[in-house]
């Protein structure tokens, strides 16, 4: 059975059609990336499984049980933490508070407490300003921020929509530097994002996307893979 | 005799601001307006008539429940079934349940206004050198500073303060991270109850009478002096209440006797001066739409 899976999904604002048709899965401890040009729908379909949006139709599915519409405290309570696409932190509070703040669904607070600890242990730089309101972070760490509040859920699946987006190309090495080690210490991550070529890389699989929502590829990723022949066709989709 | 003035002042701005800390806390976390506040401070003028012949223990108690139990069920069945819709729906749900509080009271307690018997206790004047301090004035200031240190940990400190100014800023991320928005929206209509009865409580005390339209003025001085303040900042509507009272009382000071019928008017003209010059406020939020 897989962790997530998507059947058939159908989104729509109205008369407009943002996804149509989209079936994907990923499995416990995979990193599958979903790539496709800007208003292909990756964002909506991030939203759909947050709970943000309610699909028209086709199913939403976390480890076995349907999720489609559920609010999102109750979809992030069966263990989908999301780091949102222009990351969201919460600016006027403090990046301690954001971190804790994002533990909200965890009762046991001497274990929120171990999880912070191990958390600026892991993202020293938000140790030394934990005290800082977060919105005077620079990007890169407020992207930081952003994952390590998501990871404060203890979630069985991290979803990131676009984290490279708005970075500098030294800090987006950086956040997928930070994703690779993530996997590697066993997470499961469903990364939505632009930046085809980083995405493909980083992951065990990957989807494509194109205009109407529907899927055109789903490929193994990694350092092996064909970039430069996947990004042609990627381009290829995002010309039609 | 200008001390003695800025002293007066300083009572009434104090009393105003707490006005408008709860009507701009609840603006904050749901982006409502809400005009029915008035009406909690009037249902608490008259929860002290009811109790005045209680200990002052069991009125103050007693005004608070009362209030704060109106303040949770105006959210729960007028404002939450609406919380989705427009903001314009949400202003007219509460014009609409400002004046059924209004009507209801008048009904209850009649069309005239209830006298209210007075604190003789609260009257005593102290002297300092040649200023005189009234007690009323002492625990209006006094109770100002308390409820704005509480209400400024509360939001610091505790659990469900930083889930309010979470929401605050951005109620989607806050859902995604799991904070219960009805819960959080709750307890602001919790924290607003307790404000506007120790308002009424404030106010009533150095008045001789309840009415039905009492919340009326309370309401457009709160509104009044949460846009200049700044909507969306709680420092902001503390401080626009203050200027609001201060200023008001000082006007009513300083003009000569037959000019002080414009002392309203003068006000406004000061709100519209310094929104031409400010338009979000002194301190704007980011990010609010009026």
């Amino acid at each position: 059975m897989s962790l997530l899976e998507l059947q058939g999904l159908r989104i729509a604002y109205g008369e407009a059609v943002a996804v149509q048709g989209l079936d994907l899965h990923l499995d416990e401890g995979e990193f599958v990336s979903l790539i496709g040009h800007n208003g292909v729908g990756k964002s909506s379909t991030v939203k759909a499984i947050a709970g943000l949006v309610k699909p028209a139709a086709g199913t939403i599915s976390f480890t076995g049980e349907e999720i489609q519409g559920k609010d999102p405290g109750v979809i992030l309570r069966k263990g989908i933490a999301v780091v949102p696409e222009g990351r969201r932190i919460f600016t006027r509070l403090t990046v301690k508070e954001n971190l804790t703040v994002g533990a909200t669904v965890r009762k046991d607070r001497s274990a929120i407490e171990a999880s912070y600890r191990s958390m600026i242990e892991r993202f020293p730089v938000l140790g030394k300003y934990s005290g800082r309101m977060a919105g005077l972070l620079s990007g890169g760490e407020q992207q930081q921020l952003a994952i390590a509040r998501a990871l404060m859920s203890e979630p069985r699946l991290l979803l990131l929509d676009e984290p490279s987006l708005g970075l500098a190309p030294q800090i987006v090495d950086q956040v997928f530097d930070l994703l690779g080690e993530l996997r590697a210490q066993g997470t499961t991550i469903f990364l939505v994002e632009q930046n085809a070529a980083q995405a493909i890389r980083a992951s065990d699989r990957y989807y494509v996307m194109r205009t109407g929502g529907v899927i055109q590829v789903e490929a193994k990723g990694g350092d092996s893979a064909d970039v430069s022949a996947i990004e042609a066709d990627y381009l290829h989709f995002g010309k039609v | 005799m200008y001390l003695q003035y800025i002293i007066d002042s300083i009572g009434t701005g104090s009393l105003y601001a707490l006005m408008t800390l709860g009507l701009a806390l609840v603006f904050s976390v749901m982006g409502l307006m809400n005009f029915a506040y008035g009406q909690l401070v009037m249902i608490g003028g008259f929860a002290m008539i009811l109790l005045r012949s209680q200990p002052w223990w069991v009125l103050i108690l007693g005004t608070v429940v009362a209030v704060v139990i109106v303040s949770l069920l105006m959210e729960r069945l007028a404002f939450r079934p609406v919380r989705t819709a427009t903001a314009m729906t949400m202003l007219i749900t509460s014009f609409a349940l400002a004046q059924l509080l209004q009507q209801a009271a008048r009904v209850a307690f009649g069309a005239n206004p209830r006298p209210l018997e007075q604190f003789s206790e609260l009257s005593v004047q102290y002297t300092v050198g040649d200023l005189y301090i009234s007690r009323m004035t002492l625990i209006t200031v006094t109770t100002t500073l308390v409820s704005v240190v509480v209400l400024a940990l509360l939001l610091k400190r505790t659990n469900i303060g930083v889930q309010l100014r979470a929401s605050t800023e951005d109620v989607e991320m806050s859902k995604l991270v799991g904070i219960r928005s009805n819960r959080v929206i709750a307890s602001a209509f919790v924290i607003s109850g307790v404000l506007a009865a120790i308002v009424a409580m404030l106010f009533f005390s150095t008045r001789t009478n309840v009415s039905w339209s009492s919340g009326e003025s309370i309401v457009l001085i709160a509104f009044v002096g949460a846009v200049i303040g700044g909507l969306g900042s709680m420092v902001g509507a503390a401080l626009g209440g203050f200027l609001m009272g201060f200023t008001y009382t000082m006007l009513n000071a300083l003009l000569p006797v037959e000019l002080r019928v414009f002392a309203d008017a003068i006000l406004y003209t000061l709100v519209i001066v310094v929104l031409l010059i400010r338009p979000a406020g002194i301190i704007a939020a980011k990010g609010v739409r009026v």
